[in-house]
């Protein structure tokens, strides 16, 4: 037993340690060199989670629920691993919003709506008064056990409390900083994570070794005692609250408003996060080691005369070990206070950010032209938060009697806060979420919350008419607090936590899928969901670009404070023109940006946004801006409709690449067939030469009429011969553009009589009648005389070898057309069919003939035709239906573009076309030799 | 035929990278997340839920702080060990 006196002394050196660790956080944090922003920093400012309820009250629910203590803290690690997922979403958006608690979070999400964040910083105050009242009730009772008193009315905790709220004002509000990070608050706060860890496990290991002779031991002893026995066994009926226990534990570790202000906002880099996800939960199993044996040890100890609250203290007590007792008085001091600390910090940036400051501007108090200095009323009102939020605390610690155990106070609590799980996780994830939703949600779940824990705990405590638990409300049965709807196979904590998850989801989605988001929330839901897919910050107030950057300085500086807000827009200044340049327009639009950011951190956004729409011109957001935010999707979009584009072009590009190739290949084999033809042309006339001349040759005696006739076979068959190289040789030349081109003017008629007089012989014998169907009027042209005559020869005798009809006739026609002079040569034979009629003027292509087998003559006359007709720019063609016939047209310009030469003499020879061609080449030969150059 | 290849391997490349909104790490994660539950549900937790003792130690709680252990185990090997990943998605 202690002093009071010492004790009290104790607990102020400890406290007075705190403001030292505190003063040196922040010295260091403005020195630049950090020493709580590190994973290992960060993950013990976590464990704030544990708190006074951990290290009295584990001990105390274990004493009498077995393996009822632990969910409280399984229930962490496994919602830790999911960290990854939500934490780090939770903290990009706060991070690049500037959002500050729990409750702005939601009125953020929600189009910054200032009833939600009300809403959601009166459930988080009202949850949190019980909560810090069991820790100075925890602090009390630890003095009353430590000093061995019965009665003091509660000063420690009194002196506790004022020191806290101290401590709160000074390194909590010291000033209004924008980025709401309190370097030397965390440093404390990691150095009271580090006291209770080791303290406890210092007593724990103390009780279990030194007291006990170690696990075995105690566990041996316990079993001897009946009232112990079920501790160890575990009642499947038992599952349903250990399963609800770690729900809430597990959704509250994030919600709770201090855990959120640890996790969210004070944290330094999300990959901290990483290493925070495992030692979190190891300092939670290490915390949890010994609870069980120190609750054995003290029903073994004590038997039933102590609560089971008090046993970490009363042990090392009762074993005489002062200074373990001190310390573990300590261990519990930092346990409690460090809640009270962060939680009363965080819970007046909500009162202030999202109660008063919304109320004041609604009320039209905080009016921009106002003469009051900003960010002194804004100080003032989060210190009086602070006082009012212990004092309220402590209120509630006099006047609640003691009959409820830490354990149930701190449930209750949780259960408050659990309620924001839908609308926090919803929207995060669901961008159809609305605002109607969200409240709908969440006062759904407080008003069940209210009814079935709240409203109860107060009858159990006497406050309330203790009729209501056993008779229900008004008197309904099914209206009984314990028992809704008659449903009584719940613990109080299950049934309430089932039925208030129910209603607050139930209300959340059915009225977020039948309600209309407004712009400012479908905008907010973007900015949210999809925060990992835009690389800033989307626009805040829907402007017209009407704002005077004079205003929005003004404005941070009425709210900042002049120092602050010129060291701020310095600093945009400098990255604003490394990022702009000289752009003046989209500056401004930064500033607006930055500038309710920045108010946001210090008056909450709902408000932010109100004061910044005050200076600008509002109006509705520009469809270049809702581009700009679905620009992400919109350019994933594109991207893959550019590239199915491609690809399509892609299977385009390589099917006319495997056109071209059929076509090559065809072309090949064409060309493979017509050297054999040819070759097989020249064989036959050779051979029947050389047969020929053989004979002559052997047989001396050959009547001379035989021989006469042999002779005059041969000289038949070497025309044959020299037309087949003819053609080949002509069709060489044309194709290599090197013929030379005899251009002069005629007139047509003649020229068409003179082809088709070379033809007549043959068509006599063939009994085929050659009509000419002259023109009305003599028509002139300018072209190359022979080569016409070339081409009317070559498509006269195509149509005589296709008539095999004997008394059907070809008809020739000719007449002016446009500027052109048409011919036509119809004949009446097979015609040709509509496949062949596309190949028919390409080189080395025959038509199939069936009747006869193997088509007749090289396959290149129409080939020939053809580059002669286009390189007088005209154009040649062919109508034909299967059986009917065929006619061949052509037009050539009247007025050739060709140049024109004075050539007009007649070939004596051309009346034979084959020695026509022959002929030219000798001409042409003649015409070349003495200038080469012409050529 | 090569043409088409290449565009498809290029089209998978491209979703790779902007569709797939779930990494390999926030995958384990989530997995590990449901391993827990399991480890910590009721026909789990039954089967421990007998009188016995494993060195001294009732089984139903060596089995809860070995599976919480556990967890906390593949959570530091998942975040020290295969976190290929560490600020994007």
């Amino acid at each position: 037993m202690l002093p009071a006196w010492v004790t009290l002394l104790i607990a102020m050196l400890y406290l007075a340690l705190l403001f030292a660790i505190a003063w040196w956080g922040d010295r260091r944090a403005e020195q630049g060199r950090s020493i709580v922003g590190n994973a290992y920093g960060y993950a013990l400012s976590l464990a704030v989670y544990c708190t006074a309820w951990t290290f009295y009250g584990s001990v105390g629910r274990a004493a009498s629920e077995g393996i009822g203590f632990l969910p409280i803290f399984v229930g962490p690690t496994l919602m830790m691993p999911l960290s990854w997922l939500i934490l780090r979403k939770m903290i990009r958006i706060s991070k690049r919003y500037r959002i500050t608690s729990i409750a702005d979070f939601v009125a953020s999400r929600y189009g910054k709506s200032a009833t939600l964040g009300g809403i959601i910083t009166i459930i988080a105050v009202l949850g949190g008064i019980p909560y810090i009242a069991l820790q100075l009730k925890a602090i009390s009772y630890s003095f009353l056990i430590i000093t061995g008193t019965t009665d003091t009315g509660g000063q420690t905790a009194f002196y506790v409390a004022f020191t806290l709220a101290l401590f709160a004002i000074l390194f909590g509000t010291r000033h209004l900083n924008p980025l709401e990070r309190h370097e030397g608050m965390v440093a404390a706060i990691t150095f009271e994570s580090i006291v209770k860890l080791l303290t406890f496990l210092l007593v724990g290991g103390f009780v279990t070794y030194g007291m006990f002779d170690g696990y075995a031991d105690i566990f041996t002893r316990a079993e001897g005692i009946p009232a112990l026995e079920n501790l160890f066994r575990f009642e499947p009926a038992a599952y349903s609250d250990l399963m609800w226990m770690t729900i809430l534990s597990g959704l509250v570790v994030v919600l709770l408003p201090r855990q959120f202000h640890m996790a969210v906002v004070e944290n330094v880099s999300e990959a901290h996060i990483s290493k925070a996800m495992w030692l979190f939960p190891l300092y939670l199993l290490l915390i949890n080691l010994f609870v069980l044996p120190i609750a054995l040890g003290g029903r073994i100890y004590f038997g039933n005369t102590q609560a089971a609250d008090g046993f970490v203290l009363a042990l090392p007590i009762a074993a005489d070990q002062s200074f373990i007792s001190v310390l573990t008085f300590l261990g519990g001091l930092s346990a409690a206070t460090g809640m009270v600390i962060v939680a009363t910090i965080t819970l007046s940036t909500m009162v202030s950010n999202d109660l008063i400051v919304p109320t004041l501007l609604r009320l039209r108090k905080l009016d921009i032209g106002d003469r009051m200095v900003v960010p002194r009323f804004l100080l003032l009102i989060r210190r009086t938060a602070i006082i009012g939020i212990i004092a309220l605390g402590y209120g509630y610690f006099k006047l609640v009697p003691t009959s409820y155990t830490l354990v149930n106070l701190g449930l209750i609590s949780f259960a408050a806060i659990a309620q924001f799980a839908p609308a926090v996780f919803g929207g995060l994830f669901w961008k159809q979420a609305t605002k109607l939703g969200a409240m709908s949600g969440v006062l759904a779940g407080s008003c069940i919350w209210g009814v079935t824990l709240l409203i109860p705990s107060l009858a159990e405590s006497g406050w309330v008419s203790n009729s209501v638990i056993t008779d229900g409300y008004f008197g309904l049965t099914w209206l009984r607090p314990y028992a809704l709807f008659g449903q009584t196979d719940y613990s109080s904590l299950s049934h309430s936590l089932f039925w208030s998850f129910l209603f607050n989801i139930v209300a959340f989605v059915g009225v977020s899928l039948f309600t209309k988001q407004s712009f400012e929330e479908q905008k907010q839901a973007f900015a949210f969901v999809d925060v990992f897919k835009q690389k800033q910050a989307l626009p805040g107030v829907a402007w017209k670009g009407q704002a005077r950057a004079e205003d929005l300085e003004n404005l941070l500086k009425r709210f900042l404070g002049r120092r602050r807000s010129t060291e701020l827009l310095t600093r945009f200044h400098q990255q604003v023109k490394l990022a702009l340049g000289t752009n003046h327009s989209s500056e401004l639009a930064e500033l607006v940006q930055f500038t309710e950011t920045q108010l946001s951190a210090v008056i909450g956004s709902a408000s932010a946004r109100v004061m910044v729409a005050s200076v600008v011109k509002e109006g509705p957001l520009a469809i270049e801006e809702l581009m700009h935010m679905l620009d992400e999707t919109r350019q994933v979009i594109q991207y893959s409709r550019e590239l199915e584009e491609k690809s399509r072009a892609l299977e385009l590009a390589s099917a006319e690449l495997r056109k071209a190739n059929d076509q090559l290949k065809e072309l090949d084999k064409m060309k493979d067939d017509f050297v054999s033809t040819v070759t097989h042309e020249l064989r036959t006339p050779l051979t029947s030469i050389r047969a020929l001349t053989e004979i002559i040759l052997l047989n001396e005696g050959l009547p001379v009429e035989q021989r006469k006739e042999f002779l005059q076979l041969i000289i038949r068959e070497s025309e044959r011969l020299t037309r087949l190289i003819n053609d080949v040789l002509d069709m060489e030349k044309t194709e290599s553009d090197s013929v030379e081109w005899l251009i002069s003017e005629f007139e047509v008629m003649p020229v068409i009589e003179e082809a088709t007089r070379s033809l007549q012989a043959l068509a006599a014998q063939k009994k085929v009648g050659i009509l000419l169907v002259p023109p009305e009027f003599p028509i002139m042209l300018q072209a190359d005389r022979d080569r016409l005559i070339q081409v009317l020869v070559n498509l006269l005798s195509n149509a005589l070898k296709f008539s095999d009809d004997t008394g059907s006739s070809i008809y020739v026609s000719v007449r002016k057309e446009e500027g052109n002079v048409l011919f036509c040569i119809r004949d009446e034979g097979v015609g040709i069919s509509e496949e062949e009629q596309k190949l028919i003027f390409e080189k080395f292509h025959q038509v199939a003939h069936t009747q006869k087998g193997r088509p007749t003559g090289s396959g290149l006359g129409l080939a020939i035709c053809q580059r002669i007709v286009a390189a007088h720019q005209g154009r040649i063609w062919v109508e034909s239906v299967l059986g009917k016939g065929a006619t061949f047209c052509f037009t050539l310009p009247i007025e050739s573009a060709l140049p024109l030469r004075n050539n007009d003499l007649a070939d004596p020879n051309s009346t034979l076309p084959l020695a026509t061609v022959f002929n030219r080449k000798k001409h042409s030969s003649l015409h070349k030799t003495p200038n080469p150059a012409s050529s | 035929m090569k043409v088409c290849l290449g565009s498809l391997s290029s089209i998978r490349n491209f979703t790779n990278r902007t569709y797939n909104p779930v990494s390999m790490k926030s995958q384990r994660l989530i997995a590990l997340f449901f391993f827990g539950l399991t480890l910590f549900s009721y026909p789990i937790i039954n089967l421990f839920g007998y009188e016995g003792k494993v060195a001294g130690i009732p089984v139903l709680y060596l089995y809860i702080f070995v599976a919480w252990l556990l967890i906390i185990v593949l959570m530091a090997l998942m975040a020290e060990y295969f976190s290929d990943i560490h600020s994007n998605e």
